[in-house]
């Protein structure tokens, strides 16, 4: 599979259903990481992404930015300075290291989900629940 | 009187027979397992609700003919009842590897729907361009008529892409 397939990917329903409850409710992606395939991964991290930044949205309204999710991640460089990777950067990504190293992108991916499951609690906190209508 | 259909399929009978009481005016319970709901809009419009309790072994005999025809799904299931998600995911992977209908999939929140905002779940986030996902509360039904609206509104949607 070519990156193009890699990132075309897309989760079936079912699942994607699921990483919402693994989102909203701030379950731990690790194991459920476990039962997806290298390519599964890589579009769990884009559908996550897509819900953080509709969720973002959603929460801040026009107050909310990219940064209030990516400040939470490690960037690039530092990330392959702790891998000891050689690399050029931007060849750190899911899609293009899934294959040849999977460990790594998918430690680096359940980095990138779990600061996206941090900015989601912390708007949630910080959003005011309305009175519930009867 | 015209009117339109949206098919409820549900982890347990008591989600769907608990949302037609809440919002139909009339309700017929047929001893297959198929419950009817009419929810009147006006005297000239009329929304038919059928809730189907989901069962893996009943086949496509009902679901094919009652999708044909419906404005789309709501696919409901409890929250915090990790069976109820097991049997929503076969209804999901069942739909979606048989039929192209809109779905407004929706957990159930009871009494803890109040700890989430509403500008999270109102209208349901997008799952895929006709669905949606949703939290609702069982025990009210202007929090059920929302899952309506936005079923709608899914519809509303994929035409305007077309």
């Amino acid at each position: 599979m070519n990156r193009l397939q890699v990132r075309q990917k897309e989760l079936p329903l079912s699942v994607r259903i699921e990483v919402m409850v693994y989102l909203v409710m701030n379950k731990p992606f690790i194991e459920f990481m476990g039962k997806l395939s290298n390519v599964e991964v890589v579009a769990l991290q884009k559908f996550v992404w897509d819900k953080t930044v509709e969720i973002g949205l959603r929460l801040k309204g026009k107050s909310f930015t990219r940064k209030d999710i990516t400040k939470r991640m490690i960037p690039t460089p530092t990330y392959q300075r702790q891998q000891k990777c050689s690399e050029r950067v931007y060849y750190c990504k899911g899609v293009m290291c899934i294959h040849s190293n999977p460990e790594c992108a998918r430690n680096k991916i359940h980095g990138h989900l779990s600061a996206m499951q941090g900015a989601v609690q912390q708007w949630l906190e910080e959003t005011e629940p309305p009175a519930v209508r009867k | 009187m015209r009117n339109a259909e949206i098919l409820v399929v549900t982890t347990d009978s008591n989600l769907s027979l608990n949302l037609f009481r809440k919002i139909c005016k009339e309700i017929i319970e047929t001893n297959n397992k198929i419950i009817f709901g009419f929810l009147p809009i006006d005297d000239q419009f009329e929304i038919h609700l059928y809730a189907v309790e989901w069962e893996a072994q009943a086949g496509d005999y009902a679901w094919k003919s009652l999708a044909r025809k419906a404005l789309g799904s709501l696919v409901l299931f409890d929250w915090h009842d990790e069976k109820s998600m097991e049997k929503m995911q076969q209804i999901l992977d069942y739909f979606g590897e048989n039929f192209e209908l809109p779905l407004m999939i929706a957990a159930n929140l009871n009494s803890e729907h109040e700890k989430f905002p509403a500008k999270l779940y109102r209208g349901g986030l997008s799952v895929t361009s006709a669905s949606r996902f949703s939290f609702y509360n069982a025990e009210s039904p202007d929090s059920m008529r929302e899952l309506i609206v936005g079923l709608i509104n899914i519809n509303l949607e994929v035409i305007a892409k077309d």
